[in-house]
């Protein structure tokens, strides 16, 4: 089945300036693969933007090229202004990056590692013990200052990898799946830090977490296969799919439970087939419920599991691919 | 300053890592006594046996000659200047059973002393034109050690014949000595070789280092930072520098202790030594701007390390393929490598007796080629390392 088309509302009248990071047509391939395919999107001063697709989209292959570390074949990347060129002075003044892997020296201590970053960002010794030691304070590691990072447990590593994206206290921060592999504790920190430096800073950050993104991200944007689907608000960007909630229907004969999707039209709802579930949305989708459950029967598709939930940012990118996030 | 902080952050890295920092101070005064214990204590004795079949000659006057024993007697007087024998004296009976010993290297030289030894010698005295039966002196030609023992042995038989038959040689002969000192024991000579051959070992670890950032990722973190090729491999170097230099320390001091004193300046053979250690550091740069992961350092580090081992004549001494000259300079295809003047310069500081002032060319030459590598490295480090993909 096709899925439904949602216009992309992205900002890209010509003042760059104004916007703290400005990519248009950029593309990237490796041999044959197209990484990055003509991607554009533009992020305003001060906002916490969302990146997200399912693995493979083409999200860390886009931060490495913001950040300098990959060679774009097409397009330009504008940061405050600024091309991002080889060795350009704006990347390394002005940009802060975090990761997906959490990438740490194992025999250096907490703060001797956001030491040595610091001066290797050009910061005097001193001014990068003082942030050192303010961002390990922060995010709760104060006192694990003097141990070596390979002692620490999995959630302080990751918020060490963290720190050591923004001791020299950059205006724009690039974070790569910043909450994986976090416990819950350290989760709730992470998002509350987020949401706290973006008051005086841009946060990019990249996630296939829906939930994350909604509650942390000013907006939003959808890639997949390395092309930009939509970009808006999360808020925004549900009501394109329409208000309402959600039923997934989960059946043990989904080619014969997909028979009845063009049925759904004339109860005023929509739906597309994600492996063995039935996907359905509308304005009261529980309302129809029994008689999507007599038409299944009807048919022979014995019905496993039945869930009602809210729209979320999951379900739009269903609604554009016909594929989950996190396939 | 990036680079200090470079230098700082490594060499607590290398401490905290106490195996490999154990095996680069503690390596190369293992050798040293490894060798020192290896060759009898400073000093190498060549075993070599004797079959004694002289029966004498009854002289007027003198009673009875036996030249046989005053030649075992003689071989056994040889000493070091350390009072350690040269020649360890075997008696044997069977020459089959001695030959077989040669074979297996159990002993460097077998001399066996005909019947008529005595008489010989004595008809010679009288002036009578007697050859008598010859001498043997036999030995494995492949064996080094034969080399030696039969030198030794040969001057040994020409002393003493000369004594009993009072026969002079046609001409005279007088050996001098270069330093115009007495000689070195073995175990001195080879001291140089084996502190370049262990300074040569630090291309690994230089590499390492490297090498690790690029594998633990945190490569990635400093290409987003200010830091530079220069910054990364300046720093890094002079923490490789520091732990090096307190090795060459350490080895000077463990050789001196057990015996080995040097001719000329100990000082101006500790600074030939550090300068050595910059320059085979700035190999290893180069070495590691070519390896993805440690083991492509341990396979292809093997190459310098041979090169710099084999061809500098740090393992040992290699004839001069000279390319040009210049003046009294002569410039040979192993003058690229810089342990190969580190050996000169070692080995005139150390055994000649010269002073800095005696080595100012080798200096020079391990200081150009030090900063050619280190240039050379910085090149290739920010082309394969840190440049864009």
């Amino acid at each position: 089945m096709m899925p439904d088309t949602i216009p992309a509302v992205n900002d890209l009248s010509p003042r760059s300036d104004a916007f703290t990071l400005d990519v248009r047509g950029l593309s990237k391939r490796f041999g044959d693969v197209r990484a990055v395919e003509g991607l554009s999107l533009r992020i305003r001063e001060g906002e916490v933007f969302g990146l997200l697709g399912p693995n493979g989209a083409g999200k860390s292959t886009t931060i490495n090229l913001i950040c300098g570390l990959l060679a774009a074949d097409a397009g330009e990347i504008v940061l405050f202004g600024e091309a991002v060129r080889p060795g350009a002075e704006v990347v390394k003044r002005r940009l802060g990056v975090c990761p997906q892997e959490i990438i740490i020296w194992s025999k250096l201590t907490c703060l001797e590692q956001l030491e040595f970053t610091g001066e290797m960002y050009g910061l005097p010794r001193a001014s990068a013990r003082r942030r050192g030691l303010e961002l390990l304070a922060d995010l709760g590691l104060a006192e694990k200052m003097n141990r070596l990072a390979a002692t620490l447990s999995g959630g302080m590593k990751r918020r060490l990898n963290l720190a050591l994206a923004l001791v020299h206290d950059p205006d724009f921060v690039v974070l790569d799946e910043p909450e994986a592999g976090l416990d819950p504790q350290s989760r709730v920190l992470v998002r509350e830090y987020i949401r706290a430096m973006a008051r005086r800073r841009t946060v990019l950050f990249t996630t296939h977490n829906m939930d994350e993104a909604e509650r942390v991200c000013d907006r939003v944007a959808i890639i997949d296969h390395g092309a930009l689907l939509v970009l808006d608000t999360p808020d925004r960007l549900k009501q394109t799919i329409g208000s309402g909630g959600i039923l997934e229907i989960e059946t043990d004969a989904p080619e014969t439970a997909e028979a009845i999707l063009p049925d759904l039209e004339a109860l005023g709802l929509r739906g597309v087939r994600v492996e063995r579930t039935l996907v359905v949305r509308g304005a009261d989708p529980a309302a129809a419920l029994p008689g999507l459950l007599e038409r299944l029967r009807a048919r022979g598709a014995a019905v496993r599991e039945v869930k009602h939930r809210e729209n979320t940012l999951e379900d739009v990118f269903i609604t554009l691919t016909g594929r989950r996030l996190r396939e | 300053m990036r680079l200090t902080a470079v230098f700082r952050k490594t060499l607590r890295e290398q401490m905290r890592d106490w195996a490999s920092l154990s095996m680069v101070i503690v390596l190369c005064p293992f050798f040293v006594f490894l060798y020192w214990l290896m060759t009898g204590g400073g000093t190498t004795s060549y075993k070599v046996l004797v079959i004694n079949q002289d029966r004498g000659a009854v002289v007027a006057g003198r009673g009875t000659v036996a030249a046989g024993d005053r030649i075992v007697e003689a071989m056994r007087a040889m000493k070091y200047a350390s009072g350690a024998p040269m020649l360890r004296v075997g008696i044997s009976a069977d020459r089959a059973a001695a030959e077989a010993r040669l074979r297996d290297r159990d002993a460097a030289a077998l001399i066996v002393l005909p019947a008529d030894f005595s008489r010989t010698l004595h008809k010679k005295e009288l002036g009578l034109d007697s050859p008598g039966d010859p001498v043997i002196v036999a030995g494995d030609a492949g064996n080094p050690a034969y080399a030696v023992a039969s030198v030794l042995v040969f001057t040994v038989l020409d002393a003493v014949s000369r004594d009993i038959s009072g026969v002079r040689p046609p001409v005279s002969l007088k050996e001098e000595f270069v330093s115009g000192t007495e000689p070195r024991s073995e175990f001195e000579m080879y001291v140089p070789g084996l502190l370049v051959l262990s300074i040569i070992l630090l291309i690994f670890t230089t590499a390492l280092p490297l090498v690790r950032e690029r594998e633990d990722g945190t490569l990635r973190r400093l290409r987003v930072s200010r830091m530079t090729a220069f910054d990364l491999l300046g720093g890094v170097s002079l923490a490789q520098v520091v732990i090096g230099s307190l090795a060459v320390v350490i080895t000077f001091a463990s050789a001196a202790l057990l015996g080995f004193h040097s001719r000329g300046p100990i000082l101006a053979a500790v600074a030939v030594s550090i300068l050595t250690v910059g320059s085979v550091i700035a190999v290893g740069l180069v070495t590691a701007c070519f390896c993805k992961n440690a083991t492509a350092v341990l396979t292809i580090g093997t190459l310098p390390f041979f090169l710099l081992m084999w061809f500098s004549g740090a393992a040992m001494p290699l004839p001069r393929v000279t390319l040009f000259a210049v003046g009294v300079r002569s410039f040979a295809v192993n003058d690229i490598l810089p342990p190969t003047h580190a050996v000169t310069a070692l080995n005139k500081i150390l055994s000649l007796g010269v002073g800095l002032g005696g080595v100012v060319y080798e200096l020079i030459m391990i200081a150009s080629l030090t900063a050619i590598y280190f240039g050379l490295a910085v090149w290739i480090y920010r082309r394969t390392q840190l440049r864009k993909e």
